[in-house]
């Protein structure tokens, strides 16, 4: 791509160039994670119909594939409510708040070794920096609110995902310690050559804590205290409506796609192939399954998208004091542990580390 | 020249939402500022390729220790505040601590004017160009002392913290999951055949 515009338009200069591939770049994963919701919002329907013995959305277009489409025009046609009471300026910023970090941290998630928007050296600072920075459209979208069920929402929002972003940084921490780099790409390349070296089977506790907390860190069930319907009618969004709503939905769904991938690139080998140990298919048909590609990444994604419906649709919701309980007892100690266990293994040289 | 531009732009903008701090009549407001002010001032760090420390401030102050003051803030629903007196007992006192804090900057500032220039030579150096890797080097060989040190001392300090605040009531009924996963389901109904015909 850089060749290609470099011709077109050879006045330009290095700098110029780069910047106009970076705008694209930002414009292709924006568009795309915009069309993932609304895939998103019909696979999470379907399944959770298939799971309750339902149907599902059915009635708009074949299969009701349009469904999420027509509820999107419905929401931005809707009109934006601003109850009197509340702060203005503060409850118009809060969803943007939420928005932007969710959109911003996938500029250094790496799609293929290739295609990255910017390569920081902190790349995964960055994103628990990012990650972090959400909490605030939460809580100032309860407090602008000036409503009692939004108070108590971003309230619990608060103090769950400040304790769950603990365990979070403490399994990153282990991923850190195996991969040898805060770059992500650095991490998966670490894990190549096979699936005995992707790090989900040394950092097993550590995997299953990241996306436990990943759940909790985008309020989705299990752990949704900080919507909870029945308990304070939805949390520090009650007020919201049209546009607004669909934003605060939009940045729910895109930090969901954002924990899967994550999930995806530090423990399942991101765009490793689970077949590159079997030389048999090399010269068949099947030899692209030996490739590392964007299509085993965008898979593993998927499975985990599909586990996150799946919590939602089996499990009851937690007790509030049980979800303090589980961060705080049972998480963190776990994370602590197996770094050290990790630490052990490095001495010992057991581990897909060793044998680079 | 875009660097400069960079640098002009977001230091104004620190400036602003420092002022802002100050300035605004609503706590909530004020906290937003600030949080403003340690993103503006991670970006400027950025500018110094120093991207380690940038991001640890974001993580650690807009991160964690932001949310807790936000939270404190709502938790005491303080109103805007209309009336001016207790402003003008405690401005003799804060213009007289800003002063002392003014004429310690400008002196150390004049006084080590020299290094200064010499230090920002060295920090745009392309030498540190994974300076996350060098400053993890420098702090567990050089500095290891004082950065166990400053470990210890967290430590304490959290351990001390929660043994002020850890309360038990007595006859305060709690959930205990371990001995509710642990009971016997054959001892929790107790089956009794009864005669029949014999009430």
């Amino acid at each position: 791509m850089k060749e290609l515009i470099t011709s077109l338009f050879s006045t330009l200069t290095i700098q110029e160039v780069s910047l106009i591939i970076s705008v694209i770049n930002i414009i292709i994963v924006t568009a795309s994670l915009i069309l993932f919701v609304v895939f998103m919002v019909y696979f999470e329907r379907k399944i959770m119909g298939y799971m309750h013995a339902r149907i599902g959305p059915n009635r708009v277009g074949p299969k009701g594939i349009f469904q999420s489409l027509a509820d999107t025009i419905k929401l931005l046609f809707k009109e934006i409510i601003i109850p009197a009471k509340a702060d203005r300026f503060m409850f118009l910023l809060a969803p943007i708040l939420l928005l932007i970090p969710a959109i911003a941290a996938w500029a250094v998630v790496p799609l293929n070794p290739e295609f990255l928007i910017a390569d920081i050296n902190a790349g995964l600072l960055y994103l628990l920096a990012l990650t972090s920075f959400g909490v605030y459209g939460v809580i100032l979208a309860g407090w602008a609110s000036n409503s009692k069920y939004a108070f108590l929402g971003s309230m619990r929002a608060a103090a769950q995902m400040v304790a769950y972003e603990i365990a979070m940084g403490f399994a990153l921490v282990g991923v850190l310690m195996a991969g040898g780099s805060l770059k992500l790409g650095a991490i998966v390349a670490a894990q190549s050559g096979g699936i005995q070296n992707w790090f989900f089977i040394p950092l097993f506790p550590l995997f299953i804590v990241y996306f436990i907390s990943g759940v909790a860190e985008t309020n989705r069930h299990p752990f949704d205290v900080a919507e909870g319907e029945a308990e304070i009618v939805a949390g520090f969004h009650v007020e919201y409506s049209g546009a607004a709503f669909a934003i605060f939905f939009l940045a729910e769904y895109i930090n969901m796609a954002l924990i899967s991938i994550l999930t995806a690139i530090f423990f399942l080998g991101g765009w490793e192939s689970v077949f590159s140990n079997f030389s048999i298919l090399e010269n068949s048909v099947f030899s692209f399954l030996i490739q590392p590609s964007i299509f085993w990444l965008l898979s593993k994604t998927l499975f985990f998208l599909f586990v996150f419906v799946w919590l939602r649709a089996t499990f009851p919701r937690y007790r509030y004091d049980q979800l303090m309980t589980l961060g705080w007892k049972v998480l963190i100690p776990i994370t602590i542990v197996w770094i050290g266990v990790e630490c052990i293994m490095f001495v010992m040289e057991v581990g897909p580390w060793s044998s680079v | 020249m875009i660097t400069e531009i960079i640098f002009y732009t977001f230091s104004s903008i620190l400036i602003c939402a420092a002022l802002g701090v100050v300035f605004f009549r609503n706590p909530v407001y004020s906290a937003v500022s600030l949080i403003l002010s340690f993103i503006t001032s991670a970006f400027l760090w950025f500018l110094l390729e120093s991207e380690f420390l940038a991001l640890i401030l974001i993580l650690v102050y807009v991160g964690a220790v932001m949310v807790l003051f936000l939270f404190v803030i709502m938790m005491l629903n303080i109103n805007e505040q209309k009336t001016n007196s207790r402003f003008n007992t405690i401005a003799p006192l804060a213009l007289s601590i800003g002063l002392v804090v003014l004429i310690e900057m400008i002196t150390l500032i004049w006084l080590k004017s020299n290094q200064f220039t010499e230090t920002a030579v060295i920090i745009s150096a392309p030498s540190s160009e994974n300076n996350t890797l060098e400053l993890g080097k420098l702090l567990f060989s050089e500095y290891i002392y004082p950065f166990e040190i400053a470990g210890f001392i967290l430590l304490l300090g959290i351990i001390i913290s929660i043994s002020l605040t850890l309360r038990t009531k007595k006859g305060k009924k709690t959930q205990i999951i371990s001995k509710q996963i642990d009971i016997d389901p054959s001892k929790r109904v107790q089956l009794v055949d009864l005669e029949r015909g014999n009430n």
